[in-house]
C-alpha cells in the first residue's frame, strides 16, 4: 500500500520534471527515475553505516575465500600451497643444516684437532727439555745444549700453535704454561752458567727449575691436552651422527605430497598426477642423497675414525707415561736414590712443606712407580696400533721396531735399578747416560718411534675426517635445488587440472 | 784468607734488629713480570751469573694477583716462609754438653764388627748433594769432590784397605737418623754437628772440623730487615729461633738452595757455620759476612745408634782410630790446606774427648 502511494506521489512529482528518457518518450522511463532517486536518497549514509561497511570487508573476503575453497579449484590450490610449503621447509632446512655441519667439520679439521695435537707436542717437548736439563747435571763437561734448545724451541712453537686457536675457557691454563717457560729457561741458563764456572750451586738451580716444570707447568699442559682431546672427540661424535630431524622432515614432505595425490584422486577421479609424481620422485631422490651422504660421513667420520682414534689415544697416553718414567730414572740418579716403588724423591718429600709441594701431586713425577706398568701401557698401545693398522691397511713395521726398543729400554732400566739400589753409582752413571745402551739412548730411540707412530695415526684420523667432509660435499646445494624443482613440478602438475576449471 | 767484614754490629744485635720491624720486604713486588738478568761474566772468572727476580717476601701479605702466585717467584723446591719460631724444630736447645765418643780398642777388625760391609766390598757414606768445598759433584769432572769426600776415602782406606772402596749417597739433615737406622748408609759425613739430643738417635765419632755460626748477607740487604734462610731442622735455625724468634725465615731443604734464594732475592741472609758459609760465599763474591761468630759447633762422622744396628759401637771405635791416624800423620792438614785454607784461618784439628764410662 505504501509502495503504491509512494509510486503515486512520485508519479505526480515526476510528471513535472523532465528526465532523460522523456526525450525518447519511453513509457517505462519513470522506473529508472524511481531507482535513481532511491539510491540518491541513500547516497549520504550515516557513520554507523560506514563503519559497518568497513568492518564487513575482510569478513566478506574470508567468506569469499572460504566459499572459494570449498570449490574444487580452490581445494587444489590449497593442496599445492601446502605441498610447496612442506617441500620448501624440509628442503631448505636440510640444506642449511648440512651446510652448517660441513662448516663445523671443517672447523674441527682446521682448528680444534690441530690444537689438540699441538697441546700434546707442548707437553712432550716440555717434559723432554726437563729430562735433558736435569740429566746434564750428572754428565761431566759440556751439557747437551743442542737437544735441550731443540726441545724448548719445539715447546715454544707448540705453545704458539695452541694459543692461536684456543677457545677462551682454557686461556688460563695456557697462560700458566706460557709465562713459566721463559722463567724456566732463565733458571736453567743460570744453572748452566754456574756449572760451567764449576759452582755446585748450579745443581740447586737445576732442582728449582725441575720442580717448577714438574709441579706447575706440566700439570697445566697435561690438563690442556686432556681438555682439547675431549673437545675433539665430542665434536667429532656430534658432527658425524646422521641427521635424523632433517631426514624426517623430508619424509614428512613426501608424505604431504602423497596425501595431496590421494586428495587429487578423490577430487578429479584421476589416479596419478604427473607433476606430483615428479615432485615425489625428486624428493625421494633428495632424501636418498642426504641419507647416503650422512651414512658415508658417519662411516668415515665415526666408525673408521674410531679405529684410528683408539691407538692414537693410547699411544699419546703411554708416551707421556714413558716420559715420566724416564724422568724418574734420571732424577733418581741425580739424587742418588733407588728406583724401588715408594722411594721418595728428596725434593718432594720434605715434611711440612705446605707451600713447597702443590696440590698437583698426582701429576708430579712418579716416585719409583712400577716400571712394569709403564712397559705394559706402551706394549698395549702398540697392540692397539697393530690392530688398527690391520683394519685400515697401514704399514705397521714401525711398531715392530718400537717393541724391540721397548725391550732394550727395559733392560737398561733394570741395570740402572740394580746399580742404584746397590749404591753402585759409578756404574749407574754409565748405564744411565754414557754407554750405547744407556737408558737415555734407548729411551730416546723409543720416544722417537712412538712420535712417528702417533703422527701416522693422527694422519689417518685426519684423513677419515676429511673423507667425511668430502662425502657431504654437494648435499646442501643438491637438496636445495631438488626442492625448488619439486615445487615447480607440483605447480606444473596442477596446471592442467586447474585449467579444466577456469 | 777471607777477611771479616768490618762492621760493628754484633750478630746478636743484627738478629735482634730483625724482629724490631715488620716492614714489607725491601725489594718491590713485581710478580707479573719475572725477568732474568744475566750479569756479564767479564774478565773475572768467579763472577756468578744470577737470575734476579724481585718478589714479595712478606709472608703475611698476599701475592698481588692470585693468577700469578705460582710464578710470582718460585721459591726453592720444598721451601716455606714463616717466622723463626714456627719453623724451628721447637726443641729446646739443649745446653747440656754432648758426651764424648768411644775410645778405639786394639784388635778390632771390620770383618768381625760389620761383616756385611766387607761382603759388599765398599762403604756406603751419606754426604751432602752440593755443599761447595765440603762435598759436591764437581761440574767439570762429574765426580764428587770436597773435604768430606776425601775424609770418607781416607776412612775407607783404613777400614777396607782401599780409598776407592766407598760409594756415596745423598742425604739431607732431616732424614739422617732414619737412613742410618735403616742401614741404607753406613756412615754420614754431612757437616752434622754433635749435640746431646742427636746423640740419642745416632752415635758420633770424634769431631773432624770445628765451625762457628755466622751470618752471610747479600749485597744491598737492609740489615735491620732481613729474611734469613736456613735449612729446616738445622741447629742454626734453632739458634736463630732462640735469639730472634720473630725473625722472618725461609726454611729450605739444602744449604745451596739458600744461596739460590739469596741470589733470587727471596732471602737476604743465610745463617750457618762458617765452614759451609765459606763454600757458599766462594760461589758469590757479592756476599759478605756480618757480625761476630756466635755458637761453635763440631762436626763428626755420624753412625747408627747401637740399638739400631749390631756392632755400631765397635764401628764407632774403628772410625775413631781411623780419624786419629788422619790427624797424626798430617792427612788432616793436607786436606784442610787443599779445601778450606783459602777461606778459613789456619787451625788445628778440633779437640776431642772420649767417654770415661762406656
Amino acid at each position: 500500500m505504501t509502495g503504491n502511494r509512494e509510486a503515486a506521489s512520485l508519479y505526480s512529482a515526476t510528471r513535472g520534471t523532465p528526465g532523460p528518457a522523456d526525450e525518447v518518450g519511453d513509457a517505462d522511463a519513470w522506473v529508472d527515475r524511481l531507482f535513481a532517486d532511491s539510491t540518491a536518497q541513500s547516497a549520504t549514509p550515516g557513520w554507523r553505516e560506514r563503519l559497518q561497511a568497513v568492518a564487513a570487508r575482510p569478513w566478506r573476503g574470508v567468506r569469499g575465500l572460504a566459499s572459494y575453497a570449498t570449490t574444487t579449484p580452490g581445494t587444489m590450490l590449497i593442496i599445492c600451497v601446502i605441498s610447496t610449503l612442506a617441500i620448501l621447509a624440509a628442503g631448505l632446512s636440510t640444506a642449511a643444516s648440512s651446510r652448517d655441519r660441513r662448516e663445523s667439520l671443517d672447523q674441527l679439521l682446521t682448528a680444534t684437532e690441530p690444537t689438540n695435537s699441538a697441546a700434546h707436542d707442548l707437553y712432550t717437548s716440555l717434559s723432554l727439555a726437563d729430562v735433558i736439563a736435569a740429566g746434564d747435571v750428572v754428565k761431566p763437561g759440556a751439557p747437551a745444549e743442542q737437544r735441550y734448545e731443540e726441545a724448548i724451541d719445539q715447546a715454544s712453537i707448540a705453545a704458539l700453535d695452541v694459543a692461536s686457536r684456543l677457545p677462551a675457557d682454557y686461556a688460563e691454563l695456557l697462560s700458566t704454561v706460557y709465562r713459566a717457560m721463559p722463567e724456566y729457561a732463565a733458571i736453567v741458563a743460570t744453572a748452566r752458567a754456574n756449572l760451567r764456572h764449576g759452582y755446585p750451586v748450579g745443581v740447586a738451580y737445576m732442582a728449582q727449575a725441575s720442580a717448577l716444570m714438574q709441579e706447575s707447568v706440566l700439570p697445566a699442559a697435561g690438563e690442556l691436552f686432556n681438555a682439547t682431546r675431549e673437545r675433539v672427540s665430542s665434536e667429532q661424535a656430534e658432527l658425524t651422527r646422521p641427521q635424523w630431524v632433517p631426514l624426517s622432515g623430508l619424509l614428512a614432505a613426501i608424505g604431504a605430497l602423497a596425501l595431496g595425490q590421494w586428495w587429487l584422486w578423490r577430487l578429479t577421479k584421476r589416479r596419478l598426477n604427473r607433476g606430483f609424481l615428479a615432485a615425489t620422485a625428486l624428493m625421494l631422490l633428495a632424501t636418498a642423497w642426504v641419507g647416503a651422504a650422512d651414512f658415508a660421513a658417519w662411516r668415515a667420520g665415526s666408525v673408521d675414525y674410531h679405529v684410528a682414534a683408539t691407538p692414537w689415544e693410547t699411544l699419546t697416553t703411554s708416551r707421556i707415561v714413558a716420559q715420566r718414567a724416564h724422568t724418574d730414572e734420571t732424577l733418581a740418579l741425580v739424587e742418588r736414590r733407588s728406583l724401588a716403588p715408594g722411594e721418595t724423591s728428596a725434593t718432594r718429600a720434605a715434611p711440612g712443606t705446605g707451600a713447597g709441594t702443590t696440590a698437583a701431586d698426582e701429576s708430579a713425577v712418579p716416585r719409583g712407580e712400577d716400571f712394569a706398568a709403564t712397559t705394559e701401557a706402551v706394549a698395549r698401545a702398540l697392540d692397539d696400533f697393530d690392530r688398527a693398522a690391520a683394519v685400515l691397511n697401514v704399514d705397521s713395521s714401525a711398531s715392530q721396531v718400537a717393541r724391540v726398543q721397548l725391550e732394550n729400554w727395559s733392560q737398561a732400566h733394570a741395570e740402572l735399578a740394580a746399580a742404584l739400589s746397590g749404591g753402585n753409582f759409578g756404574y749407574a752413571d754409565e748405564v744411565s747416560a754414557i754407554s750405547e745402551v744407556s737408558t737415555a739412548a734407548t729411551y730416546t730411540a723409543l720416544d722417537d718411534t712412538l712420535a712417528e707412530l702417533i703422527s701416522v695415526t693422527r694422519d689417518t684420523m685426519r684423513s677419515h675426517l676429511t673423507e667425511s667432509l668430502r662425502a657431504s660435499r654437494a648435499v646442501s646445494l643438491v637438496v636445495a635445488l631438488l626442492s625448488f624443482l619439486a615445487v615447480v613440478a607440483v605447480w606444473l602438475g596442477i596446471r592442467p587440472r586447474l585449467q579444466e576449471y577456469l | 784468607m777471607r777477611r771479616l767484614a768490618p762492621f760493628a754490629l754484633s750478630l746478636a744485635g743484627v738478629l735482634a734488629a730483625c724482629t724490631a720491624t715488620d716492614a714489607p720486604a725491601p725489594a718491590p713486588a713485581d710478580a707479573t713480570a719475572p725477568v732474568a738478568e744475566a750479569r756479564p761474566s767479564g774478565p773475572d772468572p768467579t763472577t756468578p751469573v744470577a737470575a734476579s727476580n724481585p718478589t714479595a717476601t712478606d709472608a703475611p701479605a698476599p701475592a698481588p694477583e692470585s693468577a700469578t702466585s705460582v710464578l710470582a717467584h718460585p721459591l726453592p723446591p720444598g721451601a716455606t716462609l714463616g717466622t723463626a719460631r714456627e719453623l724451628a724444630s721447637g726443641r729446646e736447645r739443649n745446653q747440656q754438653a754432648p758426651a764424648g765418643s768411644l775410645r778405639p780398642r786394639a784388635g778390632l777388625r771390620l770383618s768381625t764388627v760389620a761383616p756385611e760391609i766387607v761382603a759388599r766390598g765398599y762403604l756406603v757414606v751419606g754426604v751432602d748433594r752440593s755443599q761447595n768445598l765440603l762435598s759436591y759433584r764437581d761440574p767439570t769432572t762429574g765426580q764428587l769432590a770436597g773435604f768430606e769426600i776425601d775424609l770418607a776415602r781416607e776412612i775407607a782406606r783404613d777400614l777396607l784397605g782401599d780409598p776407592a772402596r766407598v760409594e756415596f749417597r745423598f742425604v739431607r739433615g732431616a732424614t739422617n737418623a732414619e737412613m742410618l737406622a735403616r742401614g741404607e748408609v753406613d756412615a754420614v759425613i754431612q757437616s752434622v754437628s754433635v749435640t746431646a739430643p742427636r746423640q740419642d738417635q745416632m752415635s758420633f765419632s770424634i769431631p773432624y772440623l770445628e765451625s762457628s755460626s755466622r751470618l752471610l748477607v747479600a749485597q744491598g740487604a737492609q740489615l735491620n730487615d732481613l729474611t734469613v734462610c736456613a735449612v729446616r731442622n738445622s741447629t742454626s735455625l734453632d739458634i736463630l729461633a732462640e735469639r730472634a724468634p720473630d725473625a722472618r725465615v725461609l726454611a729450605t731443604q739444602y744449604w745451596s738452595d739458600c744461596l739460590v734464594a739469596l741470589q733470587q732475592r727471596s732471602a737476604d741472609a743465610i745463617i750457618n757455620d762458617d765452614a759451609i758459609l765459606t763454600g757458599l760465599a766462594a760461589q758469590d763474591p757479592t756476599t759478605r759476612f756480618v757480625g761476630e761468630p756466635l755458637a761453635t759447633h763440631r762436626y763428626a762422622v755420624a753412625l747408627a745408634h747401637p740399638r739400631d744396628r749390631d756392632g755400631a759401637g765397635d764401628l764407632v771405635r774403628l772410625v775413631n782410630s781411623s780419624l786419629e791416624r788422619i790427624r797424626r800423620d798430617g792427612t788432616w792438614h793436607r786436606l784442610y790446606r787443599r779445601w778450606l785454607a783459602d777461606y778459613l784461618p789456619a787451625t788445628e784439628p778440633p779437640a776431642y774427648e772420649y767417654r770415661v764410662k762406656e
